[in-house]
C-alpha cells in the first residue's frame, strides 16, 4: 500500500464555536508529513457521512457526534479500521459495539494532564484555604476571621486520589511538593507500578474515605464508576474533608453530595463536573459558599489543545498504517482483529513509514 | 479430584510450596511437583494440568504443545526467553511472569554496577591487594552528576534506574524505548531518543534492561559499541544475549569503550576463559541481579497470583502475551489484590 492510496476522515465539531475550529492545519500534520491524504469532511447526514466512512482508512473525530450504528460499517465490515476522538473521557462511546466490529478506538491520552492535575489542586488549595467564602466576604467589606476554623495545615495531611492513571498520578507527584500523603485506589494498576509513584494503595475505597483530608478523583465514567461516590462513600468521610472532582459529574450522586453538604458531613468541595452540563442555574451546589465551582475547563489552556490536534493525527495515520495506538482505548478490540504492529513513538514510526 | 491440577517444575521434589497453596487457598487446587529429566518426561507431566509453574527449563514448543488442557504457564522469574510464546499463543494459554518481584534488586544492581565502574572500586581493591598505592591508575574518576546515564528499556526496572540514578544522583537521564508512550517519559523527568545509536554516541553509562526476544538479540553490537565515547561505561542487567558478545570482547580489546559491569553473559554458567572475566575493567556478577531473600518469596507469590487470576477467569495483572486473546473467551480485567502488601512505599 503506497501512501498516496491511503486516507484519513477529519470530523470537526458540527457547531464550530470559534475561529480556530475551522483551521485543520494542526490536524493535518501527521498525515501530510508521511504523504497520507486528508479529507475534511464536508456533508450533514448520517447518509453522507456513511459513503465518505467507505472511501478512508481512519476517522479523527473532533467533538462531533458520531453515531454508534457507523461502527457496523467500519473495522471488520469496511475499510475504516478505526477512530481517534479529541479529549480525555470515552464515556459517550459505545466501545463494546466498535471491539464487536473490530473498529479500533483511541483518544488523545495525556493532553491535559498537566492542565488537569494543576486544576485539581488549585481547588484543594481554594478549599483548603476557604478562599472562596473570603473572597466573597472581604469583597462585600466584611473583614473577618470568625470563619477560619477548622483549617488543616495540608502538610503532613492526606490526599486520596480515586484513579491514578495519568492525571492522578501527576496530582499526586504536584501534591508531594506540598508535603501531603499521597493514599490511591485504583484496582487495575498493578502494585508493582503503584510503588514506584511512591503512593499507598489501598484495596477498599472505603478507606480511602475515611483516611483523606481531601478526594481527588481522577477516573473515567463508565457503568462501574457511575455514582462510585455516594452516600455510602460520604458518610466514611472526614467532616473535615473536601472532595475534588474534575473527572466526570455522574461520577458523583449529586443529589447525594448536597445532601451531605447540607448537613455539614463534609467540609466543602470542588467541582468542575456536573452531573448535567451546562449546570442549572438553580443547583443548591452553586449557592454554597464552602463549594467552589469552574465550567468544566480543567483540562483547558492552548498548549494543551495544540498538542491534543497534532496527537489526534499521529494516531489517525497509525490506525490507518496497520499500528495499534499509543492510546488505545477498546483493548477487547484485539480479539476480533489481525494482528497489528505495536504503537511506536511518532519519531520514529514517521520515519519508517516513509522509507 | 480437585478442580484445577497445578503442575509445578521445581528442582526440588519436596518443595513444600508455602507460598502457592496459601495464595490458592480459596480454590480447588492440588499441586504436583515434577523434576523432569527429559523433555519426554516434561511432556508427560503436563499433560493434564490445567496451569503450569516454572522454574528454569522445559518451556519448549513440544511441552508446551502437549499441555493441552493448561489455560496457564507461570514463570518464577522476569525473564521468559525460555518459554516458547508462539507456542503459548497458538495453544490459547496464558502466559505471566513474576513482574515486579526483584525490580528493586535488579535496579539496585545497575545502580552499583554504575556507582563501582564510576568509582573503580572493584580495580582498587584488587590493586591494593597486590600492593599497588598509586592514585593515578585509576584517573580519570568523573563528577557523576555531570554526566549521562542511557536507559535501553523503559519498562518496570529502567524506572526505577532512572529514578535512582537521575533523581537521586541527578544524573542527566536518556532514554531509548520505541515503545514507551511520550506521557510515562514525560512523568520520570527525562528524556526520550529515538535512535539506539543515539542513546550510544550521548552516554556515559549505557545500561541495557529489555526482556530478551527476537527483537533484542544483539541489538548491542559492533555499530553500537563503535558509536558509543571512549570514555564510557556499558551495563548489562538484563541477559547476555542481549549484546552480541564478541563484539563486546572486541570493542574492550580495541578500548572503544573504557569498561564493562555484566551480571549476565551469553553462556550460563559463564566459560571460566571467557576474555571478559581477564579483564581489569570488566566487574562481573554471576546472574544474581534479581536476588534477594524478598525476591525469593516475593517470586512465589507473584507468579501464584497470576495462576489464581487465571483460574478464576480474569486477565491477570503480569499476563505477558496479549496476543493470546484471540484464543480466549475471558473478559474480565485483572484486579490488584497485593497493593497492601508492596504498593506501600518503603
Amino acid at each position: 500500500m503506497s501512501n498516496k492510496e491511503t486516507k484519513i476522515l477529519y470530523l470537526g465539531p458540527k457547531k464550530p464555536r470559534h475561529k480556530d475550529d475551522l483551521d485543520t492545519s494542526l490536524q493535518r500534520q501527521a498525515p501530510e508529513e508521511v504523504g497520507i491524504e486528508f479529507v475534511a469532511y464536508g456533508g450533514t447526514s448520517d447518509g453522507e457521512l456513511l459513503e465518505q466512512l467507505k472511501d478512508v482508512d481512519a476517522v479523527m473525530n473532533q467533538g462531533h457526534q458520531f453515531p454508534e450504528e457507523m461502527f457496523e460499517h467500519m473495522g471488520l465490515n469496511g475499510r475504516c479500521k478505526g477512530m481517534v476522538s479529541l479529549g480525555h473521557g470515552f464515556d459517550t462511546i459505545n466501545t463494546e459495539k466498535a471491539s464487536e466490529n473490530g473498529v479500533i478506538l483511541a483518544n488523545t491520552a495525556s493532553f491535559g494532564t498537566e492542565e488537569v492535575s494543576n486544576h485539581a489542586i488549585m481547588l484543594m488549595l481554594v478549599c483548603a484555604r476557604k478562599f472562596v467564602q473570603h473572597n466573597d466576604l472581604v469583597k462585600k467589606g466584611v473583614w473577618t476571621r470568625d470563619q477560619l476554623s477548622p483549617m488543616g495545615h495540608i502538610s503532613g495531611q492526606t490526599l486520596g486520589i480515586v484513579g491514578i492513571g495519568d492525571i492522578g498520578r501527576a496530582v499526586g507527584r504536584k501534591a508531594k511538593a506540598f508535603g501531603l500523603n499521597i493514599v490511591a485506589f485504583d484496582p487495575f494498576v498493578s502494585s508493582w507500578d503503584a510503588k514506584e509513584y511512591g503512593f499507598e494503595t489501598l484495596s477498599d475505597l472505603g478507606e480511602l474515605a475515611s483516611r483523606s483530608d481531601y478526594i481527588s478523583l481522577h477516573c473515567y465514567l463508565n457503568k462501574h464508576t457511575y455514582h462510585m461516590i455516594n452516600s455510602d462513600f460520604f458518610s466514611k468521610m472526614k467532616e473535615t474533608a473536601y472532595l475534588i472532582n474534575c473527572s466526570r459529574g455522574g461520577v458523583v450522586d449529586e443529589e447525594a453530595l448536597i445532601q451531605t453538604l447540607n448537613s455539614d458531613g463534609i467540609a466543602g468541595a470542588g467541582l468542575d463536573v456536573f452531573e448535567q452540563e451546562p449546570v442549572d442555574p438553580n443547583n443548591p451546589l452553586l449557592k454554597m459558599g464552602n463549594v467552589a465551582v469552574t465550567s468544566h475547563y480543567a483540562s483547558y489552556s492552548e498548549y494543551a489543545f495544540y498538542r491534543a490536534k497534532i496527537q489526534l493525527g499521529e494516531e489517525a495515520v497509525r490506525i490507518a498504517t496497520g499500528y495499534m495506538p499509543m492510546s488505545l482505548i477498546n483493548p477487547d478490540v484485539a480479539r476480533t482483529i489481525p494482528k497489528r504492529e505495536r504503537a511506536v513513538d511518532w519519531a520514529i514510526m514517521s520515519k519508517n513509514y516513509r522509507r | 479430584m480437585a478442580e484445577f491440577k497445578i503442575v509445578v517444575f521445581s528442582e526440588d521434589l519436596a518443595d513444600p510450596l508455602h507460598h502457592e497453596r496459601s495464595e490458592m487457598a480459596d480454590l480447588d487446587v492440588e499441586f504436583s511437583v515434577e523434576k523432569p529429566s527429559s523433555e519426554g518426561e516434561a511432556i508427560e507431566a503436563v499433560k493434564d494440568a490445567d496451569a503450569i509453574m516454572i522454574r528454569g527449563a522445559w518451556g519448549t514448543e513440544q511441552v508446551i504443545r502437549s499441555a493441552s488442557k493448561a489455560k496457564v504457564l507461570a514463570v518464577y522469574s522476569h525473564g521468559f526467553n525460555n518459554i516458547d510464546v508462539d507456542a503459548c499463543n497458538e495453544m490459547g494459554i496464558i502466559l505471566t511472569n513474576s513482574a515486579g518481584m526483584c525490580a528493586e534488586e535488579v535496579s539496585n544492581q545497575a545502580v552499583t554496577m554504575c556507582l563501582a565502574l564510576n568509582r573503580q572500586i572493584v580495580q582498587s581493591t584488587n590493586q591494593l591487594r597486590i600492593g599497588n598505592w598509586d592514585r593515578k591508575h585509576f584517573e580519570p574518576i568523573e563528577p557523576i552528576d555531570e554526566q549521562t546515564l542511557g536507559i535501553i528499556g523503559f519498562g518496570n526496572i529502567g524506572r526505577q534506574i532512572a529514578r535512582k540514578l537521575g533523581s537521586g544522583w541527578r544524573m542527566n537521564t536518556l532514554v531509548y524505548d520505541p515503545y514507551i508512550q511520550p506521557w510515562i517519559i514525560k512523568e520520570a523527568g527525562v528524556t526520550q531518543v529515538f535512535g539506539i545509536n543515539e542513546i550510544c554516541r550521548k552516554s556515559d553509562y549505557l545500561v541495557t534492561i529489555v526482556p530478551l526476544n527476537k527483537e533484542t538479540f544483539h541489538m548491542i553490537g559492533k555499530d553500537q559499541f563503535k558509536n558509543m565515547k571512549t570514555s564510557s561505561f556499558f551495563v548489562n542487567v538484563c541477559r547476555g544475549s542481549v549484546v552480541d558478545e564478541e563484539a563486546l570482547i572486541d570493542a574492550l580489546n580495541q578500548n572503544e569503550i573504557r569498561g564493562a559491569g555484566l551480571d549476565v553473559f551469553e553462556q550460563e554458567p559463564v566459560d571460566p576463559s571467557n576474555p571478559l572475566l581477564q579483564m581489569e575493567n570488566v566487574i562481573t556478577a554471576p546472574h544474581i541481579a534479581g536476588s534477594s531473600t524478598r525476591a525469593a518469596w516475593l517470586s512465589r507469590q507473584r507468579a501464584s497470583q497470576q495462576v489464581r487470576s487465571v483460574l478464576i477467569g480474569e486477565w491477570p495483572m503480569a499476563g505477558q502475551n496479549p496476543e493470546v486473546i484471540n484464543k480466549l473467551d475471558t473478559k474480565k480485567q485483572a484486579i490488584g489484590g497485593v497493593g497492601k502488601l508492596t504498593g506501600t512505599p518503603e
